[in-house]
């Protein structure tokens, strides 16, 4: 959702560092390298990220065409969940358990043959279920070197973060008072900056 | 102190902002100019509004609905020491308009642009990103304002008094 349509709920971020001059080839290879990859069912993994196209989540094959817009870099976060959901598994499990125990003519089943069934029981659901996929769009403005992840949630932003900043080698800096202001996008001086530092809350109180 | 650090020390001057912004959009009719390019426009709270006190654990009063920037509840909110945590605000410029809910760690929510003309969608992207750059010049010239203010001598004589003297007064609505 959003950088071509949709609501317009963001964070921003400062790109810290130089876009190299031949970026287009350098950070074609970087984002194919962490475009998002399918969750293996027959693996433990419940949750995946990794960049999708902006305009279709499902389009992983990440050619230039994709992601330059004129001055823009846009992409998508895609974010996968496979997860067999507690009361499903609980239940398909005592259902394996109560065939196994006709099968076998006992009453009862030891530990381990529990825990093994219920194991089988969740790579079968996983292999039968779709992964639920959400995406978050990022458009990141390179000659200003500002970025809209277009997400509020705490811990999609820094995961966005981390992800951001191994894929393109470039430090994320949160847009904040404090940010805003040291990396020269108030226009206010040096002095204002080192000020900053040393200033204590306001008590609307009085007594402060 | 490394950045993060820095961060996390000034992080009370996010919700200090909204308050002043407050009190700024009483005290001058809702008339700002940021200069430059942008010149002058006028900024309103809308119909929601919500503050907070980082001091007094998670207890929050959320308004919505009618002018609660204006209402006696809001003011005896801050009376309380409480600040602007988020805020639905209305940009007018020229003839266009934005309307977004700033929360105090600069995130914004529910952002509404002006009209975007283009039909291909590089152009719209373009107009979209064009038009909140726009309203991020706006929100960061009356910021780049209130920590000049906030850090100059003239905060302690003039500016706080006088907005301590604003919270004690009486709201209008």
């Amino acid at each position: 959702m959003g950088a071509f349509q949709g609501s317009l709920t963001y964070r921003q971020f400062f790109v810290r560092g130089e876009v190299p001059h031949d970026f287009r080839t350098v950070f074609a290879a970087q984002i194919a390298d962490n475009a998002f990859k399918d969750i293996d069912p027959a693996s433990e993994e419940e949750r995946a990220i990794g960049w999708c196209s902006p305009k279709f989540a499902l389009d992983v094959d990440l050619h230039q065409g994709h992601w330059l817009y004129n001055d823009h870099l846009v992409l998508g976060l895609r974010i996968d969940a496979l997860k067999v959901p507690g009361p499903l598994l609980k239940l398909h499990t005592e259902r394996v358990c109560r065939e196994t125990m006709a099968e076998q003519g006992t009453d009862t089943l030891n530990r381990y043959q529990k825990a093994q069934i219920k194991e089988n029981v969740k790579l079968e659901l996983r292999s039968r279920m779709l992964p639920s996929v959400k995406s978050v769009d990022f458009v990141w403005t390179l000659s200003t070197g500002l970025l809209r992840f277009w997400s509020a949630n705490d811990k999609l932003c820094v995961e966005f973060q981390e992800l951001f900043e191994r894929t393109f080698g470039l430090q994320l800096g949160a847009d904040t008072p404090y940010t805003a202001a040291a990396f020269g996008r108030l226009g206010v001086d040096e002095s204002v900056v080192e000020r900053l530092a040393t200033l204590e809350p306001m008590m609307l109180t009085g007594e402060g | 102190m490394d950045m993060v650090d820095l961060i996390n020390r000034t992080q009370f001057l996010g919700p200090e902002f909204l308050t002043w912004l407050w009190y700024r959009v009483e005290l001058q009719q809702g008339i700002f100019d940021v200069g430059g390019e942008l010149g002058a426009f006028e900024l309103w709270f809308d119909d929601r509004l919500v503050v907070g006190s980082a001091t007094m654990g998670a207890q929050e009063n959320h308004f919505k609905g009618g002018h609660p920037a204006s209402s006696a509840e809001a003011r005896t909110a801050l009376r309380l020491g409480k600040m602007a945590n988020q805020a639905k605000l209305r940009i007018v410029r020229a003839s266009a308009e934005w309307s977004f809910v700033l929360k105090d760690d600069l995130s914004v929510a529910g952002v509404k642009i002006p009209a975007v003309l283009g039909r291909e969608d590089e152009e719209q992207l373009d107009e979209r990103v064009m038009l909140l750059d726009q309203l991020d010049a706006m929100v960061k010239g009356l910021l780049g304002q209130f920590l000049a203010l906030r850090t100059s001598p003239e905060w302690q004589s003039d500016e706080l008094p006088a907005l301590l003297a604003w919270v004690a007064s009486e709201a209008i609505a």
